[in-house]
């Protein structure tokens, strides 16, 4: 039973992955910018194509010319000209290379600048559906992998095909014959290679679904090294591994026994080509039907003609990889982020910061409605306190009124305008949100609090930080504003985060604000005061949504709301719900009292 | 011989990729919390790749490569000594570029990774942070930041390309050359009747021969490179050492039964310098020991094949074991790594737990309860030695655990985490994970394996799992997860329970595991657990004060102390926080059951 439930498991992600016309046009749409380059890299190829195959020819005219008939006058000719193809060729080839580096890393650029827009650009509920994770790889690694088949496959298969065609042409033009028996050798080179590659491709679609089984499991492992350690599991890991490993190397030394059939093949083919070239044209020779020299250019041709052929094998895998990064890439790029600007946005001067909501539903899956017909209004400058039991759809009002996730029906307004006729980043701009779980960047806490705007001055940011209290502990750290945060902001407290995501707020100065501030853990009562003070500065004279947690924030509210399973269930000022003696009333009586 | 050296390197890149995953598994949390896992990951695909370039194909055209040479050479000599000594006129100006260029490129191939690193950084925090971003509006700000970072990237690979452009032609030049002595010398001796044209062809043939070799040699000067820096990255890792050591003589209990003491503990999360930082400080690279690393890399691929034909079947005592042996070795190698890191930052301690003393009788239960981030976890992290705190004691039955092989105390200690990490594998697997020697062995008796589904039936049913799963298509042969069916949060946490039951342990943790399960089922799970296992000591972590007012004792946490301890009816005396929360918490509950 064991057995057959691994088998499911692990070979359910083998698929035919070929290098299709649809992802070779996309791929062709990143090359366009850069046709001039290309093109240019491509006559190079054509020029060192031609400059290699005019070296033999140079020594078949040298032995036919000057050699046989003992002529010294004019040799010297040959000489120079031969040296001017090699110095060619060494110039032609580094820039040719350097061209198609500098091909594959414009594109890599230009890709990857995409998928990074394209994910800033994709809604919230994207990225709780895709861990960060994956959407790095696609930024990271596939992109690389992308490029590899660029340079190694597109590019040199240009320059292959291309030596390919001018050998055949300049072998047929010295001796049609001698051709005719070179190329019969070559067909059997054909069914070889096309034996090989049936056979190969196989391995390398199982290679593949062995490696995404292994690093699935190297994930997992990594990600639950914790629950491995409790279980004292390392062992069974271990050995579980090597069994993913096993397989992953036979398999590979599978495609080892076909290559290692496959380029003796090609190597014996080869030589037999030679040989005949020697029997069939050293007997022409003989009968002065065909010279010296022609004999010895073919010879070297053939060399020339059959690199490129078991080049192409080698570089089969790194296509196939290619193929399935780029799959990747562009399936990601082809999703289309729900929630945009309107072709044609409302144009607005300023914003006043009247809120209107109208009968809201929404739900962040189908059906399952956390908000269920919310009706309320907001004016200007005045504050409105939300509160209710955890998973009462509190965070959900903050999602939805800057459009992080959108509604399913009803309607939000601001200013009378609905928010979705308003330019998204016109929206958010106004609309300043102070989030719980504050993210700090690694930078300076100046970069932290202004968020790299240029335009908000040092000064401000200062005014901003001792507005709200921050100012004080800032200057504190060992080099005050420059104080480098590292990820995650390790060295500063709770609380002092928070203070810093009020600064960062008022820098900004929205005309709408909302604030997350729901039951923040250890914050010790000194700082505790000053969030108090610096949370009442914030929401003076500016619309203020608060998700409540702190007695005096409540209070002050100019508007209370009691949200439970989604529906407001009672609503008005502080003390008129006091008065109520319902809900709030409780509320009030149970958590809140015990705070003073 | 490709048959063989290409196997031989896909042998070493498994024996490695063992040996990397194995040693993972051995480094503790701290090591994880500080490298991302998309690093490692990119250290067990990329980095190794590159090894194995070296060794296979890189390896494989350095021999042919050389073997082509002599030969050739030969005969050339035995055609002609003088025209063989032309041709070979260039060859002295291989090593002078080859020095030259490859310390060129092993340098710039460097710093192309390490602005890969910054990228990679960079956009993971792009995307983690992207609410942020959002909400201010700064998409702009961080496509320019990216957008710099990308440039400066290209830039460097640029740089790099420069080198590697010029090395390839380079090669074949050189290799050119020789082909226009002979032509020149060889034509003017043909012509001078000195050599005959028979010669004079098959020294050009010869001279042809020896110009690949040439130019796989500037390939293989590549591979060996990349092949270099990576192994460098992968030594990085290897050579750390696990922070939580294993005693040299552990002593060994027979039973957990004893009281559990925490004294004086004090603990904070120790930094770790990432490996990729700690890679590319180490600037001052060898850049000729590779060959000594890739012998020691056969060596120990030799090794490895006889000690599996000496002991095939990989058991569970022997990993243990080899384990210990393994890093006494690495400790002893370098272990100063990741001291100084601590050391580091001992200079100023931020205690996340401090002065923690309490007492837990044998067989009682213990409740922990406090805000987030008050220290509730860390504190039942210490106990399976997950870290070590860094100040104080921490006793089982009188025996500090230090002197207790982690492997041997987490066998008797149940912990359900938080996360209730699943994995993708069937229900069954994932109750008897940590636990197949049981399965092994009732197999043995019992081909059935009867008596081993009572046993995941007993425990499932205590975690009241048994009913979801058996409304699942395949029952326990149910493969969930990733590629499976999709458990809710409370089967995840109640599988998480049933796995840690099973073993019948001594001491159980339970680490906020009711917080997707339904008050009412959490209630009946905490009933049977008392009812099955009586003898049982029992830590609860929960912000739920339900869950843990029943406790025999109740330790209340505040900002990393104890800030009370007492009975429930006790601390409710007391005007102190826990009261704040019990008055709190029984509101909503009110609440709810009003609406």
């Amino acid at each position: 039973m064991k057995t057959r439930e691994k088998k499911n498991f692990y070979e359910k992600d083998i698929e035919e992955k070929q290098l299709d016309r649809k992802v070779v046009m996309k791929l062709l749409r990143y090359v366009a910018p850069y046709k001039l380059i290309m093109a240019f890299t491509v006559l190079l190829l054509l020029i060192i194509a031609a400059l290699e195959i005019a070296g033999p020819y140079l020594i078949k005219i040298a032995i036919d010319k000057y050699l046989s008939t003992k002529q010294m006058d004019g040799f010297i000719y040959i000489i120079i000209l031969f040296a001017s193809v090699l110095a060619g060729l060494f110039i032609f080839r580094f820039f040719q290379q350097y061209l198609t580096e500098y091909l594959g890393q414009k594109i890599m650029y230009d890709l990857r600048m995409d998928i990074f827009r394209h994910i800033q650009k994709m809604e919230m509920s994207f990225f709780d559906k895709n861990p960060t994770g994956r959407l790095l790889t696609r930024v990271t690694t596939d992109v690389q992998a992308l490029n590899e088949m660029l340079s190694s496959g597109i590019i040199t298969f240009f320059g292959d095909i291309f030596m390919i065609a001018g050998v055949t042409i300049v072998m047929i033009s010295l001796n049609l014959k001698l051709s005719l028996v070179t190329f019969s050798v070559l067909l059997l080179l054909a069914a070889a290679t096309f034996v090989f590659r049936k056979k190969v491709r196989i391995s390398f679609k199982i290679i593949r679904a062995k490696i995404s089984n292994m690093n699935s499991f190297i994930h997992e492992a990594v990600t639950g090294i914790n629950t491995v350690k409790l279980f004292n599991r390392e062992g069974g890991n271990n050995a579980e591994f090597d069994n993913l490993n096993k397989d992953y190397l036979f398999q590979y030394l599978k495609t080892i026994f076909y290559y290692s059939v496959f380029f003796p093949v090609v190597a014996f083919i080869s030589t037999l080509a030679v040989a005949l070239i020697i029997w069939y044209g050293g007997g022409q020779v003989i009968k002065s039907l065909l010279t010296l020299g022609t004999l010895v250019a073919f010879i070297q041709y053939i060399e020339k003609f059959f690199h490129p052929l078991s080049d192409l094998a080698e570089k089969f895998g790194i296509i196939q990889e290619a193929v399935a990064a780029s799959e990747r890439i562009f399936s990601l790029l082809e999703e289309k982020p729900k929630i945009f600007s309107p072709s044609s946005p409302v144009k607005v001067k300023d914003v006043k910061g009247d809120i209107r909501f109208e009968n809201v539903w929404f739900a962040y899956e189908k059906d399952n409605y956390i908000l269920q017909d919310i009706s309320f209004t907001l004016e200007r400058g005045k504050s409105l306190a939300i509160v209710g039991a955890t998973g009462s759809g509190k965070t959900s009002i903050i999602n939805i009124l800057n459009r992080f996730y959108d509604i399913q029906k009803g309607g939000i307004f601001l200013d009378g305008i609905n928010i979705k006729e308003y330019d998204l980043e016109f929206l958010r701009r106004h609309i300043g949100i102070v989030m719980q779980d504050v993210f700090l960047f690694s930078g300076t806490i100046l970069e932290n609090i202004r968020l790299s705007n240029k335009d908000i001055s040092f000064e401000q940011v200062v005014e901003a930080a001792a507005y709200v209290n921050a100012d004080k502990f800032i200057r504190k750290l060992p080099d005050g504003y420059n104080t480098d945060i590292k990820e995650r902001g390790q060295i500063l407290s709770v609380g002092q985060r928070q203070l810093i995501a009020f600064a960062r707020a008022l820098v900004f100065n929205p005309e709408v604000l909302l604030v997350l501030d729901e039951a923040t853990s250890s914050i010790d009562s000194e700082i505790e005061a000053l969030i108090q003070d610096a949370l009442s500065k914030i929401m003076k004279n500016r619309t203020t949504i608060v998700i409540a947690h702190r007695l005096s924030t409540i209070r002050n509210a100019d508007n209370i709301i009691v949200l439970t399973h989604g529906r407001i269930v009672e609503s008005g000022p502080h003390k008129k719900l006091l008065e109520a003696k319902a809900v709030y009333y409780k509320l009030y009586k149970y958590q809140y009292q015990l705070q003073v | 011989m490709r048959k063989l050296l290409i196997g031989v390197s896909r042998k070493i890149e498994y024996s490695i990729r063992n040996d990397f995953f194995a040693h993972l598994q051995k480094l503790d949390s701290t090591f994880f919390e500080n490298n991302r896992t998309g690093s490692i990951m990119a250290l067990m695909s990329n980095d190794l790749d590159a090894v194995r370039n070296f060794l296979g194909p890189g390896l494989l055209n350095l021999f042919s490569t050389v073997f082509v040479f002599i030969s050739t050479v030969t005969i050339m000599f035995l055609i002609s000594v003088k025209l063989t000594l032309y041709s070979l006129i260039a060859i002295p100006l291989l090593p002078l570029i080859v020095s030259r260029l490859s310390a060129m490129l092993y340098y710039r191939f460097k710093i192309s990774q390490e602005h890969y690193s910054l990228l990679s950084a960079r956009t993971q925090e792009s995307i983690a942070g992207i609410k942020v971003i959002k909400s201010f509006t700064r998409q702009n700000y961080e496509t320019d930041n990216f957008a710099e970072l990308n440039s400066q990237y290209i830039n460097k690979n640029m740089e790099l390309a420069k080198v590697r452009s010029f090395f390839w032609p380079a090669m074949i030049l050189i290799g050119g050359i020789g082909s226009l002595l002979v032509l020149t010398v060889g034509g003017m001796q043909v012509i001078q009747g000195q050599l005959t044209l028979g010669q004079f062809v098959q020294f050009s043939a010869y001279i042809i021969t020896l110009t690949w070799p040439l130019i796989s040699l500037g390939w293989v000067i590549n591979l060996v490179q990349r092949g270099e820096v990576s192994m460098g990255r992968l030594n990085s890792v290897l050579n750390l050492s696990p922070t939580i050591s294993v005693p040299q003589k552990p002593v060994n209990i027979d039973h957990y039964k004893g009281d559990i003491v925490f004294n004086n503990v004090h603990f904070f999360y120790p930094e770790v310098k990432s490996y990729d930082i700690g890679f590319l400080e180490n600037k001052t690279g060898k850049t000729k020991s590779y060959i000594k690393k890739f012998l020691e890399l056969i060596s120990k691929y030799f090794l490895k094949t006889e000690d599996q034909k000496n002991g095939p079947e990989f058991s569970y005592k022997d990993a243990d074991l080899t384990n210990a042996r393994i890093e006494n070795k690495q400790s002893k190698k370098d272990s100063n790594y990741t001291e100084t890191g601590i050391n580091k930052s001992l200079k100023k301690p931020e205690w996340v737990i401090k002065k923690i003393n309490f007492t837990i009788k044998a067989g009682m239960s213990a409740g922990i309860v406090g805000f987030t981030g008050s220290g509730k976890s860390t504190i039942v992290n210490l106990l399976p030695r997950l870290y070590d705190p860094q100040q104080g004691v921490i006793t089982i039955g009188g025996h500090d655990i230090k002197n207790i092989s982690p492997a041997a105390l987490r066998s008797h200690i149940a912990y359900v985490t938080q996360d209730a990490f699943i994995f993708s594998k069937t229900i069954k697997e994932n109750i008897l994970f940590g636990k197949e020697q049981f399965l092994q062995f009732s197999e043995a008796n019992n081909p059935d394996g009867k008596e081993i589904d009572g046993k995941i039936i007993r425990a499932s049913k205590i975690a009241h799992l048994h009913e979801d799963v058996m409304k699942f298509p395949d029952g326990y042969d149910t493969l969930i997860g990733e590629r499976g069916v999709t458990l809710s949060g409370g089967q995840k946490q109640r599988l998480a329970i049933a796995r840690t039951i099973i073993a019948d342990p001594e001491i159980l943790i339970l680490d906020d595991s009711f917080s997707n399960i339904d008050t009412a089922t959490e209630e009946l799970i905490l009933q049977d657990l008392k009812i099955h296992t009586s003898q049982l000591t029992t830590i609860i972590v929960s912000h739920r004060i339900s869950t843990i007012k029943d406790s025999d004792i109740i330790i209340v946490m505040d900002e990393g102390q104890i800030s009370e301890t007492g009975t429930h009816s006790q601390l409710l005396k007391k005007c102190g926080i826990y009261r704040k929360l019990y008055y709190r918490q029984q509101l909503s509950d009110e609440l709810k059951e009003e609406l």
